[in-house]
């Protein structure tokens, strides 16, 4: 099986999950402006601790590339996160949170699990895992990112939603260029990867449940 | 050692000059400048500098997810990005004109100093604080740039030579390793002691690591016996 054949393949098996995570109230809320600030403050916080540990992972995941194109792609994705960092600051900015705020929040721990886990693959999966967890997860956050930084324009008059709307608008390259380093995984890592994609999208529905307040999460059923 | 100096990357500076004053001194720098090195040593040295630079990316990555601070970790990502284009440069430059394949470039025995080189890079990378990492780092950044400094001012009768001199010299090179000696001053001011000798330690040696590359290559170091 090719990588794309498999990804297809993959995102249909998590559609129900992609769609809980796309189509979750914590963002249905937010589209209707029924959201509170504090809930919204709840999200910026979180997403500090996340990205700064998230672009921290990417840089051992360049340090444990194989070749070349592995180390180029993984150093791509994390320019694009320190540029999300920069952007998230803004947005923090605009909510109230200075950086004190944001380095003495309260960190919920099922909303890091996601952070932690990219933590553990960078350092203990091979980077055909890698990038496969990167292309499964991140157009359904992008997809969440691009919905919430709409709701956060149009119904809180937010105007520094870069942060979500970059997550948002994905560039086709980390899609296209995974999948030249997917394939050289496979098929031996091909069960590995299957599992990678289900925990990350628990964990990434796990955030949002988490920050939405929700106690109890579908990982842990 | 370990003195209070009012910024400690003078007393790092002040604990080398006798391994930077060998290295400008050394045949192959002088080589550069006056043209007279072989082609065949410096093809040798920017082969060897290929695979330098794909070990200390990885090295200045670590070093970017191990930074305390945000800004910290922006800028070592950043140079492990910058080295990785870098590298392709090399490729696209050098490499293109001595028709040198990616394939045969990497496959090129990494010579007994630079794989020392970069494993105590790596090495320590991993496994110490910190403060430690950046001190093992720094000289690859301050040596190159003092050297290119001094290459410049000189210049090299050698066309080739002299567009390989104008990389390390740039004001672009420089801005990156004022950042980096700003860094290792404001870490040195929270630092005991013994944790700044742990830094000149390290210092000292991967200085003496920047003097051995020059010299390996100039002898066009290989290995005792075949590698695999």
């Amino acid at each position: 099986m090719g990588s794309k054949e498999l990804l297809n393949g993959v995102r249909k098996e998590l559609e129900v999950i992609n769609q809980r995570i796309v189509n979750h109230p914590y963002i249905l809320d937010a589209e209707r402006g029924e959201l509170s600030k504090d809930k919204l403050k709840t999200f910026v916080k979180q997403q500090y601790y996340i990205v700064s540990y998230d672009a921290r992972s990417l840089a051992l995941m360049v340090q444990r590339s194989q070749n070349s194109k592995e180390a180029n792609y993984f150093s791509k994705v994390m320019q694009g996160d320190l540029i999300a960092l920069k952007n998230l600051l803004e947005l923090a900015g605009e909510l109230g949170l200075n950086i004190s705020a944001l380095e003495e929040a309260e960190i919920l721990p099922e909303a890091v699990v996601y952070t932690h886990y990219i933590s553990w693959l960078s350092l203990y999966a091979s980077p055909g895992e890698q990038a496969f967890a990167l292309v499964v997860n991140l157009p359904v956050w992008g997809s969440g990112c691009a919905r919430l930084g709409k709701a956060l324009r149009e119904k809180y008059a937010i105007k520094k939603t870069a942060f979500l709307d970059a997550f948002g608008s994905l560039p086709a390259w980390i899609e296209e260029e995974a999948s030249d380093i997917i394939k050289a995984y496979l098929p031996q890592f091909e069960a590995r990867m299957r599992a990678t994609a289900k925990l990350i999208q628990a964990y990434e529905l796990g955030f949002w449940d988490a920050i939405y307040g929700r106690e109890r999460t579908e990982f842990h059923r | 050692m370990g003195g209070r100096g009012l910024n400690f990357t003078a007393d790092l500076w002040k604990s080398i000059e006798d391994i930077f004053e060998d290295i400008i001194n050394h045949p192959f720098i002088r080589g550069l400048v006056d043209g007279t090195l072989s082609l065949k040593i410096f093809k040798y040295f920017v082969v060897q500098d290929a695979l330098y630079l794909r070990d200390f990316s990885r090295a200045l990555a670590i070093t970017a997810a191990k930074s305390p601070r945000d800004d910290w970790l922006t800028s070592f990502a950043d140079h492990a990005k910058m080295i990785i284009v870098a590298e392709r440069a090399l490729h696209d430059s050098f490499f293109k004109d001595w028709k040198l394949s990616e394939i045969e470039v990497y496959s090129t025995p990494i010579s007994p100093t630079n794989l020392a080189y970069t494993s105590y890079l790596i090495s320590t990378a991993y496994s110490r604080p910190f403060h430690e990492v950046l001190g093992a780092l720094l000289p690859c950044y301050w040596i190159y740039l003092q050297v290119g400094k001094k290459l410049e001012e000189k210049g090299s009768s050698n066309p080739l030579f002299q567009r390989w001199i104008e990389t390390y010299a740039s004001e672009e090179f420089e801005s990156i390793v004022k950042m980096v000696l700003g860094a290792m001053d404001e870490l040195a001011k929270g630092l005991r002691n013994e944790e700044r000798n742990s830094i000149l330690k390290h210092f000292r040696i991967t200085s003496i690591y920047e003097y051995l590359f020059w010299d390996s290559a100039y002898k066009m170091e290989s290995w005792p016996f075949k590698i695999p």
